[in-house]
C-alpha cells in the first residue's frame, strides 16, 4: 500500500473510532433537570446495582434537555423540573404519559447567617443583589416569581434581581458571585456546599411538580418501565426525600 | 420585538473594541519591539483566554469578581459599589476575554513592517514612542482594523463569560447572545429565530468588511 493510502486508512479508522457513540449502546439514557442532581446520583447508582442496567445521566435545564428531546435527542427517560413540558413532549407523540415523580420546594438561601425571621423582612431589609432563576424558563424561578409577586414584593426588589437560567446558576451568583440572596431549591440549600450558608422556607411559592416522561423511541421500553418503577417505588420515594423532595 | 439585546450588545462591542484598541496597540509595540526576559510566558498568558472553554474563564471572573474576590474587594472599596452583575463588569470581562483577538493580529502586523523604516526614524532622532505614533501606528492601518473587527465580531458573540458573571440584568447585562438562549429556554422559538437572524446579518456584514479591508490592503 502506498503510504498516502496508508495514512488515509488509519485517519478513516480514528474518525470511526471518534464518531462512535461516548455511550454504550444499551446503557439507559437520562436527561435529568440539573436540580435532581443529588438525589439522581444516588437512584442511579441503587438501581443499576439491584437491575444491572447501566445508566447514562445527561443535566441540563428544562427548556434546553426539552428542545434537545424536540429535535430527536437519543435519551430514553426524561425528567423535567416541571409539569408543561413532558405534556407537550406527549402531546408531540414523543413521549408516553407522564408522571409525576418528585416535588421540589423553593428556600431563599444566603452565604451569610440571616437575621431575619421571615424571607420577606430579610428581602424587604436588603439592598444587594439578590438572585432568581429566570422566571420565564426556570419552573422554579417562576415559581419564586410568583411568589414575589403574591407578597407584593416585585416592585421593591425588582432592580435588585438578577437572572440565574438554572437553580444551579442561581445558588452559584450567591455562593461565590457575592449576590446576598438567592431563591433556591430546597434540595441545594441542605447539600454540601448549601449547608455551606443560611436559609428560610418560602411556603408563599407553589411547590414545584416535577413530571417526567418515556421517550416513545427509547432503545429498551423495559429497561425504561423498570427506571420509573424504580424512581416511584417507596425506596425510590425515600432517596428522593433524603434530598429535600417530597 | 425587542431590541435591546441586539442595542447593548452592540453598545458592549463598541466600547470593548475601542477599550483593547488602546491598551492593545501600545502591548503588542512593548512585546515584539523590547526585548524581554520570559517573554514567552506573558505571551502564553495572553493568549489563554483562545484556548479556554469560556464558561471556565467566566467562572474565574466569578470568583475574581465576586465580593470575596480580590478584583471584587477593590472594585468595592475604591467605588463603593460592586463590579459583578454590572454592565461595567461585562467590560471588563469582555476585555478580557478579547485580548488575543486584537494582540495577535497586531503581533504579526507589526513584525512585518519594514525594519528599515524603524531604523530611519532612529537615525533621524525619532525616540521610541515618537516612532510608535509617528511610524508604526500610520503604517499598521490595516492591521489595526482587522483586529478592531475581529474583537468586535468577537464580542458580539460573547456567551459564556457573561452567563457566568451578567446575571441576565435586561438593559445592563442581558446581550443579545444571553436574550436568544433563554428565548429558547422558554420555548418562545419565533423570537429566538428572529433575534437570531438580526445576529447573523449583522456578523456577515462584519466579516464582509473584514474581507474587503483584506483585498484592500493586498490589492487583490
Amino acid at each position: 500500500m502506498p503510504p498516502h493510502k496508508r495514512l488515509t486508512s488509519w485517519l478513516c479508522l480514528a474518525l470511526l473510532i471518534i464518531s462512535a457513540p461516548a455511550w454504550a449502546e444499551n446503557n439507559l439514557a437520562i436527561a435529568t433537570a440539573v436540580n435532581f442532581i443529588n438525589p439522581m446520583t444516588e437512584l442511579t447508582g441503587t438501581f443499576t446495582s439491584q437491575h444491572n442496567i447501566k445508566t447514562d445521566v445527561s443535566y441540563g435545564s428544562s427548556g434546553k434537555l426539552f428542545a434537545q428531546m424536540e429535535h430527536g435527542a437519543p435519551y430514553d427517560i426524561f425528567l423535567s423540573a416541571d409539569r408543561k413540558r413532558p405534556q407537550i413532549l406527549h402531546e408531540q407523540g414523543i413521549c408516553g404519559q407522564p408522571f409525576s415523580y418528585a416535588q421540589g420546594s423553593i428556600v431563599l438561601w444566603s452565604g451569610k447567617q440571616i437575621t431575619f425571621s421571615s424571607w420577606q423582612k430579610a428581602l424587604q431589609n436588603s439592598t444587594g443583589k439578590i438572585a432568581i432563576a429566570s422566571p420565564e424558563s426556570a419552573p422554579y424561578g417562576e415559581e419564586a416569581y410568583g411568589a414575589l409577586i403574591a407578597q407584593n414584593l416585585v416592585q421593591r426588589v425588582k432592580p435588585q434581581l438578577i437572572y440565574g437560567q438554572s437553580v444551579g446558576q442561581t445558588f452559584l451568583f450567591a455562593a461565590k458571585g457575592g449576590a446576598s440572596f438567592s431563591f433556591i431549591a430546597l434540595s441545594q440549600a441542605i447539600s454540601t456546599d448549601g449547608k455551606k450558608g443560611f436559609y428560610l422556607p418560602v411556603p408563599e411559592a407553589k411547590p414545584v411538580e416535577q413530571w417526567g416522561c418515556i421517550a416513545i423511541k427509547a432503545k429498551s421500553r423495559d429497561s425504561a418501565q423498570e427506571f420509573k418503577t424504580f424512581l416511584l417505588s417507596a425506596e425510590g420515594r425515600h432517596i428522593s426525600m433524603k434530598y429535600g423532595y417530597r | 420585538m425587542d431590541y435591546a439585546p441586539l442595542i447593548l450588545s452592540l453598545k458592549l462591542a463598541s466600547i470593548t473594541t475601542v477599550g483593547l484598541l488602546l491598551i492593545g496597540a501600545p502591548l503588542a509595540y512593548l512585546l515584539v519591539f523590547f526585548p524581554m526576559r520570559g517573554k514567552i510566558f506573558i505571551d502564553s498568558i495572553l493568549g489563554l483566554p483562545l484556548v479556554l472553554p469560556p464558561t471556565v474563564f467566566g467562572f474565574f471572573l466569578l470568583i475574581l469578581m465576586g465580593s470575596e474576590g480580590v478584583v471584587g474587594r477593590l472594585h468595592e472599596a475604591a467605588l463603593g459599589r460592586p463590579l459583578i452583575f454590572t454592565f461595567g463588569g461585562i467590560v471588563v470581562a469582555a476585555m478580557l476575554h478579547g485580548i488575543p483577538y486584537v494582540i495577535q493580529p497586531l503581533k504579526s502586523t507589526y513584525a512585518k513592517l519594514d525594519p528599515r523604516l524603524l531604523e530611519s526614524a532612529a537615525v533621524l532622532g525619532c525616540s521610541k514612542t515618537a516612532s510608535f505614533f509617528r511610524v508604526i501606528l500610520p503604517n499598521s492601518l490595516p492591521g489595526i482594523a482587522g483586529a478592531a473587527i475581529l474583537t468586535f465580531a468577537h464580542t458580539m458573540g460573547e456567551f459564556g463569560v457573561i452567563l457566568m458573571i451578567g446575571g441576565s440584568i435586561p438593559g445592563e447585562t442581558k446581550v443579545a447572545s444571553i436574550a436568544i438562549y433563554e428565548f429558547v429556554e422558554a420555548m418562545r422559538y419565533q423570537e429566538a429565530w428572529q433575534l437570531s437572524l438580526a445576529l447573523l446579518a449583522i456578523s456577515y456584514l462584519i466579516l464582509l468588511t473584514f474581507h474587503l479591508l483584506n483585498r484592500k490592503q493586498y490589492g487583490r
